[in-house]
């Protein structure tokens, strides 16, 4: 599990998402609120990729990526908050 | 990677640059997402996507307990119907035709013929379909080929400009090819939808 944030600047106006690279397949993203919950998430990427799971007007907080292959994390992850 | 680290770091160092601006923005984009939200669609086939959509970001855990489907013409595909439930979804707006029909049977979340003669059914509850233990899955944007968003919105509706939808691979449980059919096993917690970019499995947004 990688976590990016915790949080974008003001996520009503941000597109939230990431990219995984060299990772083992396969994983998921979501993002969660404040408590916790998961407020989107994703089918199973079987494959890198460069993804946006949440676009304004959310209460996003934190983006997490979960390597279903793996519990070492392997790889190269980002995440963006793009205005 | 590098070049997206430093790609990213300098978009976050111009956000904070803008962030005066970007409240007279963001309380733009709110006036206007309300204006959105509050217009109703006169296709009440499009005003039950939003209906759903709506009930599935109040409650995660009840959505199974949202009913109905929208089928599509004849030689409107899998990706296309799933785009246009996104466009009616956020924009209030049918891309193509669509009409409001019962739910579909076990834990199919589409109905996809086997050939173009045949609609594609996709069923409210779940459009994007679901993971047992999370919920409902939301829609996932794409940005194929590596490119990376350009922080522009689309003119057509509030997605990133030059995103792709997702199009995910639904496991056999969550799918039929008719919707007089439910699918030949029910779903397992391992069962989840896969996106797989090198499969094509994305469609361009407007």
């Amino acid at each position: 599990m990688v976590a990016c944030g915790p949080t974008a600047p003001d996520a009503a106006n941000y597109a939230f998402g990431g990219s995984v690279q060299g990772t083992r397949h396969p994983y998921r993203a979501a993002i969660y609120d404040g408590g916790g919950a998961i407020l989107n998430i994703t089918g199973q990427f079987s494959t890198d990729a460069y993804f946006a799971l949440g676009e304004g007007g959310g209460n996003f907080k934190t983006l997490r990526i979960d390597n279903q292959a793996s519990t070492s994390g392997n790889g190269q992850y980002s995440c963006y908050f793009s205005t | 990677m590098n070049e997206l680290v430093a790609h990213v770091a300098k978009r976050r160092r111009l956000t904070l640059a803008l962030a005066g601006a970007t409240v007279l923005a963001v309380a733009a984009l709110m006036l206007v997402g309300a204006l959105r939200g509050s217009a109703a669609s006169g296709d009440p086939a499009v005003a039950a996507v939003q209906a759903a959509a709506a009930e599935r970001q109040a409650d995660r855990a009840s959505f199974r307990t949202i009913d109905g489907a929208v089928e599509f013409p004849a030689g409107v595909s899998y990706s296309e119907a799933l785009r246009a439930i996104l466009v009616g979804e956020l924009t209030g707006r049918s891309e193509v035709s669509m009409r409001l029909v019962g739910g579909l049977p076990g834990d199919a979340v589409a109905a996809i013929p086997s050939d173009r003669q045949g609609s594609v059914v996709i069923d409210l509850s779940a459009p994007y379909g679901y993971d047992t233990v999370n919920g409902p899955l939301g829609a996932t944007y794409m940005f194929p080929e590596g490119r990376l968003p350009t922080g522009e919105r689309s003119t057509a509706g509030p997605w990133p400009l030059g995103a792709s939808l997702a199009v995910p691979v639904l496991p056999d449980c969550m799918r039929t090819d008719s919707p007089a059919r439910a699918p030949v096993r029910t779903c397992t917690a391992d069962d989840v939808p896969a996106i797989d970019p090198d499969r094509q499995a994305f469609i361009p947004l407007p």
